[in-house]
């Protein structure tokens, strides 16, 4: 339920040691909490991650993310997150933003193949606001 | 099929390279749209990396003379290969096309990478794979109404009743 009409939001969703050397898919689901006549509007996303050991920045990039909306993925595939966390800013603004309506939980799921690159936190942010639709 | 609209797509190809592999050496992916016939895809911008296969971390080699084409069905677009080196260098590894690459039904989305050759000489020398990421959005193609002059949904009626 907003508080203020729009309300920013931002979501994050932590993915804790993150072994790579082996194949993961993690999931995490955030709830937005949000009433039926409210809508939820991501614009952007930001992932970041660490060494879980040391806390150095990462230099893992083979991973990719999946955000399913409801039943549905949006965006359709599966997506690099390699190159957002290797970015100078962390960011990419979607071409245009990815409504949630009531009741459909907001699950961001990692996925890695086999490789060797040590244990690693990430992090993966999301942008957006809740507005009550009009 | 769009499940709301608009609709972000990002489509992410890889592409592997062996560390044998010679200057000229391609590559070529492809993404399925899974569009409908009144849907279009308009594709923004594109970012680029490469990271060394199996370990998934950074080339210690600073070689990296790679180029790319996009095919649109059976036509490239942008029409010449792009160079795609200077792109994963950035500090935003993202080019923004001027105008969108627009990709209509029935047309498959090919992307095309190069090796070109480099300081090593003859191959890439590491295992190196390269993802290009497309930073896209599909939605319901517009159709101007002759009645009121707005654009709808090419699969949906004009809400203003024609000859009103």
């Amino acid at each position: 339920m907003v508080n203020q009409d729009p309300q920013p939001e931002i979501f994050t969703a932590n993915f804790n040691n993150v072994d790579t050397t082996g194949a993961n898919t993690l999931s995490n689901v955030i709830y937005t909490n949000q009433g039926h006549a409210e809508q939820v509007l991501l614009y952007a996303m930001k992932v970041d991650g660490v060494i879980s050991s040391s806390g150095a920045v990462m230099d893992f990039q083979d991973f990719e993310i999946t955000i399913s909306v409801g039943a549905n993925n949006i965006p359709t595939y599966a997506f690099d997150g390699g190159v957002i966390c290797t970015m100078r800013d962390k960011t990419i603004s979607f071409a245009c933003p990815i409504a949630i309506n009531f009741k459909q939980p907001l699950i961001i799921t990692l996925t890695n193949p086999v490789a060797n690159a040590g244990i690693n936190d990430i992090t993966i942010t999301l942008i957006g606001e809740t507005m009550i639709l009009k | 099929m769009a499940n709301q609209n608009p609709q972000p797509e990002i489509y992410t190809t890889t592409h592997a390279f062996a560390s044998a592999a010679t200057a000229g050496t391609q590559n070529i992916q492809t993404v399925f749209t899974n569009q409908n016939s009144s849907e279009e895809v308009r594709i923004y911008s594109i970012a680029v990396n490469r990271f060394v296969t199996g370990i998934g971390e950074d080339m210690g080699n600073s070689d990296s003379d790679f180029t790319a084409r996009i095919k649109i069905g059976n036509s490239y677009v942008p029409s010449q290969a792009f160079d795609i080196s200077s792109v994963m260098k950035s500090d935003s590894k993202t080019i923004v096309f001027p105008t969108p690459i627009l990709v209509l039904f029935q047309q498959p989305i090919s992307v095309e990478v190069t090796w070109n050759g480099g300081y090593v000489g003859f191959s890439v020398g590491q295992d190196v794979t390269v993802k290009t990421t497309l930073m896209a959005e599909l939605s319901t193609a517009q159709v101007a109404c002759m009645d009121c002059g707005m654009e709808h949904p090419q699969s949906s009626g004009c809400p203003i009743r024609r000859g009103a």
